[in-house]
């Protein structure tokens, strides 16, 4: 036995490089596998370390006009931003005798005072004063790791007085900080799970095609051994102890080489911000758990894959035909899109669990139901070729696809997946983009303004000749207050003078001295029909109720005119910008999200092009000895590397144009019914710079194996009797 | 008479294994020759010296007067596809083509038209006895009917001449003598020279002359004129 393991694992030229090859294979899999779970992890165990952000929504708050008790922490929950970044502000008034520590700091902040997040402290340091630091007041110390999601994190708690913190909206008081983390909502989760499934598949097939190649490459070694008089139960016994080790070997590496890239993917921002990287560790059980089951899995991989190669001492007894794709492959496809739309249509009707389930689960549907059907599409398109070839090259890679579509299928079936995958994720981040145009939409809030509120109480002639006097404002417009009972307006609303119309951003001055407008619609980040602008009689028109403050549009200016109105009229003034308004919304996640998604389809373009480049030397080194007798015959080489360049040409051409439609109309279902009437038009650029790059890794793939294709189909390389 | 292929001073090693050493041949236009031996004299590494497959250490080899032992491997690719056809003893079909279809290989890899070529190769398949086969595979025909496919796609490009190593030495000796018959009588009508290694008595008996090789050089050449 021992021999015959000796003789199986050694010798041979390739008997290094391919235990080399499942090893590397095996280790990125895994540490591409533990990192994903790491990441899963730390998506939620994050969010639980900012859920007491949330604590004034939790329905033990107790609202601040109702009495106050004991020991209770007087708190409103707001947003302000700075340089484009938005800041979650928690402005606090303890009393003096209060036990309820506030998470992350030693003690609550004196009125005057701010505990900041390390992130924002940079920020704040980074920027002027007048710009951010004034609005908070002086710095009293950093808010701990531990109440915070992510070394990004932009946190404030603020000291304030008692009766400042009152006036504020939703002001309540806390007798606790336990509350429930933020729901993702469906939409973030959905896209998250379908960008793990898209990393999946490459990853899996990865590991597939390198096992089976380990299988395939040794059929004659072992058909000799057989001939020799070894057991088929001894071949398969030393081939799955062949795979036990290097996938033992490959899975250990696999842990270490995550650990080593922890800090690396840290950086990557998910959920709005990058990790801590002890975040991303995996608990040494779930390790251990991985690494037994890849191993188990690899070894009964091969072990299967050497029954199914069917070695008999004359070699490789199953003929190399497969069976011929029929056409019912059509059928998860269409079952995947069925679902989609089913979901989509009935959007409205049924509940968000049973929605998301639909749509990740149509999603999944849809990318296996490329995988299935892709075989059938290279199977159709290699008759054409085959049947029209003018050439050598093309007569016989087309013959070869049409006897082994599935296999041939299988070594670009991750490209395919991973440009499915892109063109979602590119079709839905560019429908975003084109809904948060900010600009020039007549009826709404310039992108240069900012809209905020002046409360009762405020001194607002102060706080428009502060704002006045910031640089780069170049106007403030103010809003009256208007008597709702002597007009037919809604409580609240707010008068504009008609010759400031223009100023607003509306192409129309209406014809009455005052008039007033939705402010929803206002800040919406597109305009739905004309703004319904109502006239108000002068005699109704107040107290200054508002103000639109019009700067040189750069983020100095608009920081700055904000600290100004925020100092003078107090955080309720919430100033906001248009951009704003819209990127709160389910927007931001989604556009915030694409980003992770381009990464995602790097590493699976990556991963997929070295499945490629493995099954594209794997079949040369298969086919040696054909190759190598058409090289005798006087083909010259360069028809050798077209042939080859022929056969993972022809699958890919022919499944990446369904991938591309597939991909655009899962998108703009996806969209449409998630982000709520966008139609998505052009992917962004990206999308294209990732299409290139796929292609291009694709045909480096092909053009690396070109050394293998000239070392193994020499002349002399194979004898010929 | 003028030699078609012409070896002088033939040497050739592997490692230190001296497979030839210094072998003279000379072979005529439309001649059938014999290459015979014991295993391992070095027959096979000949007839590779000869068909510019293998380029020798020492010595020449000429085709019509030209020496191609000194030509590049892309030059002798180019002169094995217009010039020489080969048969080997067996696996030398393309698993993935149909019996037509391999034999149209040569030709389109000449730059003929896919039609044009299936034309011929159809042609050939029934001069070799193989009509009703052309879409068979490899796989799906007899040792011998593959051993005529290949003999057809030496054929096909009409080469000057043809080289064969042990072409019938996977069949049994009835259909070995079908093949033989068949490939002779191809090669007479259009006076391809025909170079064919074989330990086969009767195989040889269809040569106009034999060329004994014995540890690498050349025993006794009988027949020979002058
Ligand atoms: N590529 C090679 N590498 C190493 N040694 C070789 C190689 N090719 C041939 N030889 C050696 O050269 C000698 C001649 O080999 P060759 O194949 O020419 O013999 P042969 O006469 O054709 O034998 P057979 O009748 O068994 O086919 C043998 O000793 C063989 O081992
Ligand atoms: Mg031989």
């Amino acid at each position: 036995m021992a021999f015959l393991v000796r003789l199986a694992l050694l010798g041979g030229r390739s008997s290094l490089g391919r235990p080399l090859g499942i090893v590397l294979g095996v280790a990125l899999g895994m540490a591409l596998f533990l990192l994903m779970l790491g990441a899963v992890i730390a998506l939620d165990s994050r969010d639980d370390r900012t859920a007491w952000l949330n604590a004034t929504t939790e329905s033990s708050a107790i609202p601040a006009d109702r009495a106050a008790p004991r020991g209770a922490i007087l708190a409103a929950r707001d947003e302000t931003s700075a340089a484009g970044e938005v800041i979650a502000r928690l402005i606090v008034a303890a009393p003096a005798e209060t036990a309820l520590p506030i998470p992350g700091i030693p003690s609550a902040p004196p009125a005057g005072s701010y505990y900041a997040s390390p992130a924002l402290q940079a920020l704040v340091a980074r920027l002027p004063p007048d710009r951010l630091g004034n609005r908070f007041g002086s710095f009293a110390g950093t808010i701990g790791d531990a109440a915070l999601s992510s070394p990004d994190t932009l946190v404030a708690i603020v000291g304030a007085a008692p009766d400042a913190v009152r006036a504020l909206p939703g002001a309540v008081y806390l007798t606790s900080f336990a509350a429930s983390p933020t729901d993702l909502g469906a939409a973030y989760q959905i896209v998250i799970l379908i960008g793990a499934i898209g990393l999946f598949f490459p990853v899996g097939l990865l590991i597939m095609i390198v096992t089976k190649l380990g299988a395939v490459s040794r059929i004659e070694r072992f058909a000799t051994l057989r001939l020799i008089g070894a057991s088929p139960r001894q071949i398969a016994f030393v081939v799955a102890l062949e795979s036990f080790l290097t996938a033992t070997v490959g899975a250990a590496l696999g842990v270490v080489l995550a650990a080593v890239l922890r800090p690396l993917a840290a950086i990557i921002p998910l959920n709005g911000g990058s990790f801590f990287p002890q975040d991303l560790a995996v608990p040494a059980s779930w390790s251990l758990l991985a690494v037994g089951a890849m191993v188990v899995a690899a070894t009964l991989a091969s072990a299967i894959g050497i029954r199914r190669a069917g070695i008999s001492p004359l070699g490789a007894t199953r003929a190399i035909r497969e069976r011929t794709p029929r056409p019912w492959r059509i059928l998860p496809l269409l079952v995947g899109a069925g679902l989609i739309g089913y979901t989509a249509m009935n959007a409205g009707d049924i509940d968000g669990t049973v929605m998301t389930f639909g749509i990740v689960g149509g999603f999944a549907i849809v990318a296996a139901g490329i995988v299935v059907i892709g075989p059938w599409l290279t199977y159709q398109l290699s008759g054409l070729v085959s049947r029209r070839a003018g050439s050598a090259a093309a007569l016989i890679a087309g013959s070869r696809i049409r006897m082994t579509p599935v296999a041939t299928f299988r070594s670009v079936s991750g490209l395919v997946i991973a440009v499915f995958m892109v063109t979602v994720f590119a079709t839905a981040a560019g429908g975003v983009m084109q809904s948060l145009r900010v600009d020039g939409v007549d009826g709404t809030l310039p992108a240069d303004a900012l809209l905020a509120d002046l409360p009762a109480g405020a001194d607002a002639d102060a706080v428009i000749a502060a704002t006045l006097a910031v640089p780069g404002v170049n106007a403030v417009i103010v809003g009256r207050a208007v008597d709702p009972i002597a007009t037919e307006v809604h409580p609240g609303s707010v008068a504009w003078a008609a010759e400031d119309f223009p100023a607003l951003g509306f192409a129309a001055v209406p014809d009455a001295p005052f008039a007033t407008f939705d402010r929803t619609s206002y800040l919406a980040s597109q305009q739905e029909g004309r703004l319904e602008v109502v006239a108000v009689r002068g005699a109704a028109v107040g107290v200054a109720g508002a103000i639109v403050v019009r700067t040189d549009g750069t983020a100095e200016a608009i920081d700055r005119a904000r600290t100004a109105i925020e100092v003078g009229a107090g955080p309720a003034a919430a100033p906001i910008t248009r951009v704003e308004a819209v990127q709160l919304g389910i927007q931001r996640i989604l556009h915030e999200l694409a980003v992770v998604a381009y990464l995602g389809a790097f590493v699976s373009i990556a991963i997929a092009g070295c499945s490629l480049a493995i099954a594209t030397a794997a079949a040369v080194i298969d086919r040696r000895r054909v190759l190598g007798l058409l090289r005798l015959m006087g083909m010259p080489a360069s028809q050798l590397h077209r042939m080859v360049g022929f056969e993972a040409a022809v699958p890919l051409v022919g499944v990446l144009g369904l991938s591309v439609a597939a991909g655009y109309l899962v998108a703009d279902v996806i969209v449409e019914n998630l982000a709520g009437g966008i139609d998505v038009g052009w992917p962004e650029p990206m999308y294209f710079v990732a299409l290139a790059l796929g292609l291009i890794l694709a045909l480096g793939a092909v053009a690396a194996t070109v050394g293998t294709i000239r070392r193994n189909t020499a002349v002399s390389a194979t004898r010929f009797e | 008479m003028t030699a078609v292929l012409e070896a002088r001073g033939l040497k050739k090693s592997f490692g230190r294994n001296e497979a030839l050493r210094g072998i003279d041949v000379s072979i005529r236009r439309g001649e059938i020759v014999a290459i015979m031996g014991p295993s391992g004299s070095g027959k096979s590494t000949l007839l590779h010296c000869l068909a510019g497959v293998t380029v020798p250490d020492a010595g020449i080899v000429r085709f019509n007067g030209t020496a191609i032992s000194t030509l590049d491997e892309t030059a002798r690719g180019r002169l094995r596809l217009g010039d020489f056809g080969f048969v080997f003893q067996f696996g030398q079909l393309l698993p993935e083509l149909t019996a037509i279809d391999n034999v149209a290989v040569p030709l389109l890899l000449a730059g003929e038209r896919r039609a044009a070529a299936s034309a011929r190769a159809a042609e050939w398949l029934v001069r070799l006895g193989l009509d009703g086969k052309a879409q068979r595979r490899p796989q799906e025909l007899s040792g011998g009917e593959a051993q005529r496919v290949a003999i057809a796609r030496a054929l096909v490009t009409k080469p000057a001449v043809l080289f064969a190593d042990e072409p019938t030495g996977s069949l049994d000796s009835l259909a070995a003598e079908g093949v033989m018959k068949l490939m002779i009588e191809l090669v007479r009508e259009s006076g391809t020279t025909v170079v064919v290694v074989t330990h086969d008595s009767r195989t040889a008996a269809y040569a106009d002359r034999d060329i004994i090789v014995r540890d690498g050089r050349v025993s006794v050449a009988l027949g020979e004129a002058a």
